[in-house]
This record gives structure tokens, C-alpha cells and sequence, in this order.
């Protein structure tokens, strides 16, 4: 029975040790900032997202990263003004929960630099409260497309900056429960500082 | 999308910039020091223009890379109301630097903090949910840009003067002419220029 609930640490102990050379884990808290689209533009949020990032082939890496975001006042006042009667206040907040594939390329001789690209697939929690007025409180989740551009830099083997810019798009489900009932998209851009273990000087070529 | 294009167009052009220049590396180190300046922008809606400000930087380089961070904070003086920025902007010394005289660019993000009265809380705060009052106070996220041109000298071994202009663009617009000083908390004098070379 012991061995049971020990098979999984051995496992994860066998895939940490067996990782392939170079191959890294990459934690990054960001700030967003919504700039176009379908809700409230001007607007941020933060997040932190953790992505594990090996090299394939001649430079080019494939990663795979779990994104977390928080989002204030996320629809735009007009779009969801009719839920509640004149006179109540109605805030949206969002939870943007991601996973994307990332494919960072080493750039020869310029190895502190690393553009990527990605793709990514999730969801959109989206949170309607009205603060004194909970029956107008709803929620409903979007699945999500993103798909985006950015950079890494590298500062120092454990510390580094990137910065990106993603396209969204929420697929809603006009017959579950919400306050939302079309789809919608936007283009968040979003800076953040990236912790890279283990420290290491990035290799040229990757 | 105007915020958008802009933002794309400058994280390119940086990018190219900084990727095409020989590869040259910022000195490991922390500079602090003081700022002063203006914000020039007219807004009737936050009736901040012309408005001084005075505020602290901390610059720090590091091991492998050419970019300087640089950590900000400007509160401007403008009546009745609160109104300040904390910064992160990435510096990237321009290889183009004289003796003395080392140009910079750089591009990064501000959180702007306001708060006014809350009669005259302007339509551009929009707040936080529908059918509220515009907001009184709050923050915004927007995108610094910033240039400036760095003095160091031999002979100043510990003091960076420096002058410089950012806009920051988004929510709340600024445009700010600054000079300040900072200084070099190692001392090593031999590091003069170092960062741009």
C-alpha cells in the first residue's frame, strides 16, 4: 500500500532527473493591460504563469505553460448595463485561466533574447457582482482561444523580463447561465519579470 | 487598438534595435537618486498640466544583459487632488554615446494613482461597474516610453546627472520632462560609462 502512494514521487523524481539538458522552468508574475477588443478596454490585471520550456531541434524550444490572470472590470459598462435596473451598480471580474504551448527560438549570438510564439486554450471565469444587491450576482465560464507573440530577455542565470502580446477569444455558450451571451475578443498586452530554474546562462545555440 | 499599434510598433522597434547594436553589456550595479520635473500634458479633466512633480529612481544592471531597470516613483503637485506613478522601465543605452554624454531609450510600464474630489470626478474615470459614479479614486495601468541622455565623467565618479522625457499612454496620459541625479552605491569610478560601452 505504501508503494502505491510513493509511485507518483518516483515518477515525478524519474521525469525531474531524466529532463533533457537545457531544459528549463519558467515562473513569471505579470501585469496586463487590456487594450482593444470587446470588453473594457484600458483596464489590467495580474497574473503569474509557470511554463516548462525544452529545446527541439537547431534553436527552436517547445514549452507548455499554465497562466493564471485576474482581471478587473473586465465587460464594458454598456454591454451589461441591462442586467441590473437603473440606479445598481453591476462590477465584472474575470478569472483567465490558460494553457499554452509556446515555442521560443534562440537567436545565434544573441542568446539573451528569445522571441516566442504561442497558442493557447482555456477559460474565462467570469464574475458578476452587485454589492448590495446579490441577486443580481451571476457567473459563467467561456472557453478561450489565445494566440500571441513576445520576448524573453535574460538579466542575469535567475532573473529576466518578457513581454507579450496575446489575442483573445471567448466562445460563448448563449444557452448556459451568465450575463454575457456572445462571443467576444480582445488583445491583452502584458509585461512581466521571469524566474528561471535552474539558474543558467542560456546556451547559444539553444 | 491605437494603444495597441503603437505598443507593437515600439516593442519591435526595440527589439530590432537592441538585436541589430553590437552587443555590448550593462555593468552590474544599483544607482539611486532623486528626480525632478514637469508633467506638460493639458487635461482639463484631471487639471494636471503643467503640474511639477519630484519623485526617486533606482537604476540597476545586470550580469548578462545590455538593459538597465529602472524603478520610478513621481508624485505631482496638483491642487486638491492625489496623483502619482510607480514605474518599471527597461533602459537600453544607445551605442552612440560621446566621452560624456550617453542617449538611452527605454520602454516599460507605470501604475498612476489618483484620487479627487468626488464632485468633480471627470467622465475619463469611468468606474469600476455600471450605473455608478465615476470614480473619485483608482488606478491605472499604461505603457512608458522614455528617452534621455545620461552625463558621466571621470572626475564624477559617484554622480550620474541625467535628463529626461516619458509619456506614459493609456488611461491617463502624461508627458514629463525630468532631470535628476543619481548616484553609484558601489563608487567604483572606473565603472564611468561603462554601461554604454
Amino acid at each position: 500500500m505504501r508503494y502505491r502512494y510513493c509511485s507518483p514521487l518516483i515518477v515525478a523524481l524519474v521525469v525531474g532527473v531524466a529532463a533533457p539538458a537545457n531544459a528549463q522552468l519558467i515562473l513569471t508574475p505579470h501585469l496586463d493591460a487590456r487594450l482593444s477588443g470587446d470588453v473594457e478596454p484600458s483596464r489590467g490585471g495580474a497574473g503569474v504563469s509557470v511554463g516548462y520550456h525544452v529545446p527541439v531541434w537547431r534553436g527552436l524550444g517547445a514549452g507548455l505553460e499554465l497562466d493564471a490572470a485576474w482581471h478587473g472590470h473586465f465587460f464594458r459598462d454598456e454591454k451589461v448595463a441591462h442586467l441590473v435596473p437603473e440606479g445598481v451598480d453591476l462590477n465584472t471580474d474575470a478569472l483567465v485561466l490558460m494553457g499554452h504551448l509556446v515555442v521560443p527560438v534562440s537567436i545565434p549570438r544573441a542568446p539573451i533574447w528569445r522571441p516566442y510564439g504561442s497558442v493557447g486554450l482555456g477559460m474565462i471565469h467570469a464574475v458578476f457582482t452587485a454589492p448590495g444587491n446579490e441577486e443580481y450576482d451571476t457567473e459563467q465560464d467561456d472557453v478561450t482561444f489565445a494566440a500571441g507573440i513576445g520576448m524573453m530577455h535574460q538579466l542575469t542565470r535567475l532573473l529576466g523580463l518578457r513581454a507579450d502580446a496575446r489575442y483573445y477569444h471567448a466562445f460563448v455558450d448563449e444557452n448556459a447561465s451568465g450575463g454575457y451571451f456572445e462571443d467576444y475578443s480582445f488583445f491583452i498586452i502584458s509585461a512581466g519579470v521571469t524566474f528561471q530554474l535552474p539558474p543558467q546562462r542560456w546556451p547559444d545555440p539553444w | 487598438m491605437r494603444h495597441l499599434r503603437r505598443s507593437l510598433a515600439f516593442i519591435l522597434v526595440s527589439g530590432l534595435a537592441t538585436a541589430v547594436a553590437p552587443t555590448v553589456r550593462a555593468d552590474t550595479g544599483v544607482q539611486v537618486g532623486v528626480r525632478g520635473g514637469i508633467q506638460l500634458l493639458d487635461d482639463d479633466k484631471l487639471d494636471h498640466a503643467n503640474a511639477p512633480l519630484l519623485g526617486a529612481e533606482a537604476r540597476f544592471g545586470f550580469e548578462l544583459s545590455p538593459l538597465i531597470v529602472a524603478l520610478t516613483f513621481d508624485h505631482f503637485f496638483v491642487d486638491d487632488r492625489t496623483l502619482f506613478q510607480v514605474g518599471a522601465n527597461a533602459l537600453y543605452d544607445l551605442p552612440i554615446g560621446h566621452s560624456f554624454l550617453y542617449p538611452y531609450f527605454g520602454a516599460g510600464v507605470g501604475v498612476t494613482r489618483f484620487a479627487l474630489p468626488e464632485a468633480e470626478a471627470p467622465p475619463v474615470m469611468e468606474g469600476s461597474g455600471t450605473g455608478d459614479t465615476p470614480d473619485s479614486n483608482g488606478m491605472r495601468l499604461g505603457l512608458n516610453l522614455a528617452g534621455g541622455v545620461r552625463f558621466e565623467h571621470v572626475d564624477l565618479s559617484l554622480v550620474r546627472p541625467f535628463t529626461q522625457v516619458m509619456v506614459s499612454v493609456g488611461p491617463i496620459d502624461l508627458l514629463t520632462v525630468v532631470g535628476g541625479v543619481l548616484f553609484e552605491l558601489d563608487g567604483d569610478a572606473s565603472r564611468a560609462g561603462a554601461a554604454a560601452r
